[in-house]
């Protein structure tokens, strides 16, 4: 036997050393301590000054061991279901998911190709698509509904994409009263209070405000979460020489506290929450002053926030396959990957906002079907290289000999397809063969792809029943704006 | 005087430097205004030549920005109420319900870059704010930035507002934002939109020049 020998090593982009890391972790803990968070809620300025923070007027100083106890306290690891049992996700350091972004105000017309207004159908449109692509984990909406009364738009969405698919699913909202429907909705689904708890449909997706804000309707929407033991994503970060300092490590010690004291605000809540950490540091590119999503740092610094995560043991959700491309172009496909190969090697956990074009802004079901081929090549990537005496196959090497080969051995036609990955969108052929196959070009296969699965995939069913009861639940809603209107 | 020298300060964004000339400058005998086109103003505007040829970036521009304002600071006690204000006054906020305010500090700050007196109102800001704000410090141009779909429609609700309050015509009023469109601008009865921070610099001279 060899000793200290690992058959099996999958690659790893490691940015930090354990001593950087341990040096943004405590320099973290000290600006928490030293400058603190602006926190806008009442109730977590309460937990917090409970739990030994000093409180002045909104700022908060926390001092290290409140936010080292959260750290302890939150799960390593949970999972989130799906409709189906099969695509349940287990949310951990070191496992890696793809997934969508939220709330573009635009999306590309899968029809006409163009950029338009988000509709009401675009978010299960998108869940559908996710629903059929093997690569895709979990579900969000790539839309913000412009359509339906605007407060309610996150819970259309909701109902919209969970519909559509049998993974799990992540909501936003405006309000904890968008949170309690969504919640309805995932009841109406599970069917019972305690099997949503045991089994989360969904986990919801905050955000915080960089530099150092917690606000009012984003805490009290973790807050009503974690009490009804609904997982959390909490989010933000800093983009550098904007809302973060210029360098990389002045703008992961703001993403990190951010993070990090939000993680605190839940966990003083209650304990045991589950709860992934997220963070978007990126670049602010020096001539517009927008967050550059395509930014070759945004890959660095995401990567660094995944080395920090995964020595705290806090699962992460990072970036990928988000591009500042305004359509379905060269610079999209390059952004893409090589966001997606650094994030699948960084092992970020819930990897988002795939999809993406022109910054957060356009939703593009194209981009998600060419980001999910890239992340089945990076996943090949990712498995790494086993060397073992099975993996070696020096008994066959021997049996073929010199000149012989291998195409028709046993071994190669049992083992073909978990060793050697086969495309679904590259085209590999000879000229002659491409020309026969109607000389598509990748963008024509993307299509033809996309819209067969429009056009054939079919979602796991929603029982009538449960139908008929989220549309209720969207028409409650409704009535109860409107009663809210009135009022004034 | 070196007015190159002042220039080459200003380009730099020596903010100390460019205070210490301004200063000097008067100390020789050359007027306020003289100070003002021949320096200050002649310094920030190849700054905003380069900048549009990429030749400089954003946080530099803004330190030059900084550096112009030290130098305004100087001049403007001895600058006559018309010429003093001749930059105009803008006042600028994120209305309310919205916290995004990136992109409306860069407004700010490139107003204020090219010796505009800038008022902000921060984010959130209600009607009221933004009435209040025309009533003390008497601004040529009212600016509003909102980033969300919900927010948009508070600035219909504040143009109505600041109708109501016999505000309206005293000012200008100008919109930005990533979802806000000229089309949207002109629907909500405002006088203009921008899409960036460089052409709401372009529109407000020309504004404040008519
Ligand atoms: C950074 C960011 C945030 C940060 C804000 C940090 C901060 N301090 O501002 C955080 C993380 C806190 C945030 C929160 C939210 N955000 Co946000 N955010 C963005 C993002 C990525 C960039 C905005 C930005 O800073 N751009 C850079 C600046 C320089 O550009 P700009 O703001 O457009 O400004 C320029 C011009 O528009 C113009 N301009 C701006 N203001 C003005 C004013 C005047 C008078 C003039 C003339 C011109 C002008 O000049 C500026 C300079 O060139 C956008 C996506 C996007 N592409 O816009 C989403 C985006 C705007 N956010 C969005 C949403 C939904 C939210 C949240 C609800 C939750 C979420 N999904 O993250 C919360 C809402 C918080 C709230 N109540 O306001 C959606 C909006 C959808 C919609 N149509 O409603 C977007 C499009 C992205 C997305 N897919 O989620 N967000």
């Amino acid at each position: 036997m060899d000793t200290n020998y690992h058959a099996h090593q999958t690659p790893q982009f490691r940015v930090l050393s354990d001593r950087q890391i341990e040096k943004l972790y405590e320099a973290t803990l000290e600006c928490l301590n030293r400058t603190g968070v602006r926190v806008l809620n009442a109730e977590a300025r309460e937990l917090l000054l409970e739990a030994g923070a000093r409180v002045d007027g909104m700022r908060v100083h926390i001092p290290p061991y409140v936010i080292q106890d959260a750290v302890a306290a939150n799960p390593r690891s949970f999972t989130l279901w799906g409709r189906d049992d099969e695509h349940r996700i287990q949310v951990a350091p070191d496992q890696v998911y793809f997934g969508p972004g939220p709330t573009c105000t635009h999306f590309v017309d899968p029809q006409s190709g163009q950029r338009r207004k988000t509709q009401r159908r675009d978010p299960g449109l998108t869940a559908r698509v996710c629903d059929a692509l093997d690569n895709i984990d979990y579900v969000m909406s790539l839309g913000l509904i412009s359509d339906v009364t605007s407060s309610l738009a996150p819970v259309y969405e909701f109902a919209e994409m969970i519909a559509n698919t049998g993974k799990p699913v992540l909501p936003w909202a405006y309000s904890t009263q968008n949170v309690s429907d969504i919640h309805q909705i995932a009841l109406a689904i599970a069917g019972s209070e305690k099997t949503l708890r045991q089994r989360p449909l969904f986990a919801l997706f905050s955000t915080f405000q960089p530099p150092l804000v917690h606000t009012d309707e984003d805490v009290a929407n973790v807050l009503w979460a974690a009490d009804h033991d609904v997982p959390i994503v909490y989010l933000g970060g800093g983009s550098a020489g904007a809302t973060a300092p210029v360098t990389a490590a002045g703008t992961l010690v703001i993403s990190l506290a951010g993070a990090l004291s939000g993680l605190a605000i839940i966990q003083l809540k209650k304990r045991g929450t589950a709860v992934c950490i997220g963070s978007v540091p990126q670049p602010m590119d020096l001539r517009t002053g927008r967050p550059s999503y395509g930014a070759p740092e945004m890959s660095l610094y995401s990567a660094a926030m995944s080395d920090i995560s995964r020595y705290l043991r806090v699962p992460f959700m990072g970036t990928a396959g988000a591009s500042e491309d305004k359509g379905l172009g060269l610079q999209a496909a390059i952004e893409s990957t090589l966001q997606v190969i650094l994030s699948g090697l960084s092992g970020a956990t819930l990897v988002h906002d795939v999809g993406f074009l022109d910054c957060a802004d356009i939703g593009s079901l194209e981009m998600l079907v060419m980001t999910d081929e890239i992340i089945a090549m990076s996943r090949c990537i990712m498995r790494g290289i086993e060397v073992s005496d099975d993996s070696l196959m020096l008994d066959l090497i021997d049996r073929v000999g010199p000149a012989g080969h291998f195409m028709a051995e046993e071994e190669t036609a049992s083992r073909c397809r978990a060793e050697i990955w086969a495309p679904k969108l590259m085209d590999r052929n000879g000229w002659d063969g491409w020309k026969a196959a109607g000389s598509q070009t990748m963008k024509d296969r993307i299509q033809a792809r996309l819209h067969e699965i429009l056009a054939a995939h079919e979602p796991p069913p929603l029982p009538k029943q449960v139908a008929e009861r989220i549309e209720s639940i969207l028409q409650q809603a409704e009535a109860r704006e409107e009663a809210q209107e009135a009022k004034g | 005087m070196d007015w190159n020298r002042m220039g080459d300060a200003l380009y730099d964004g020596k903010v100390d430097e460019v205070a210490a000339l301004t200063k000097q400058a008067l100390d020789k005998g050359h007027t306020a205004q003289e100070v003002l086109n021949q320096g200050l103003l002649m310094g920030i505007d190849k700054v905003g030549k380069d900048f549009k040829a990429d030749l400089l970036f954003l946080p530099e521009v803004l330190r030059s920005g900084k550096a112009m304002h030290a130098g305004m600071d100087v001049l403007k006690p001895l600058l006559s109420e018309s010429e003093g204000t001749a930059l105009g006054t803008f006042v600028i906020g994120t209305v309310k319900g919205d916290l995004h305010d990136i992109g409306k500090n860069l407004v700010g700050m490139m107003l204020s870059g090219v010796g505009m007196e800038v008022v902000d109102l921060g984010i959130d800001a209600p009607a009221d704010k933004f009435a209040e704000a025309i009533k003390e410090h008497h601004p040529q141009i009212v600016g509003m930035s909102a980033l969300l779909t919900t927010t948009m429609d508070e600035m219909e609700t504040t143009i109505q507002a600041l109708k109501d309050a016999g505000l309206r015509d005293k000012v200008k009023i100008m919109v930005g934002g990533a979802p806000v469109t000229q089309d949207f601008a002109e629907k909500i009865g405002a006088d203009g939109y921008a899409y960036d921070a460089v052409s709401a610099v372009d529109l407000a001279r020309v504004w404040l020049q008519s």
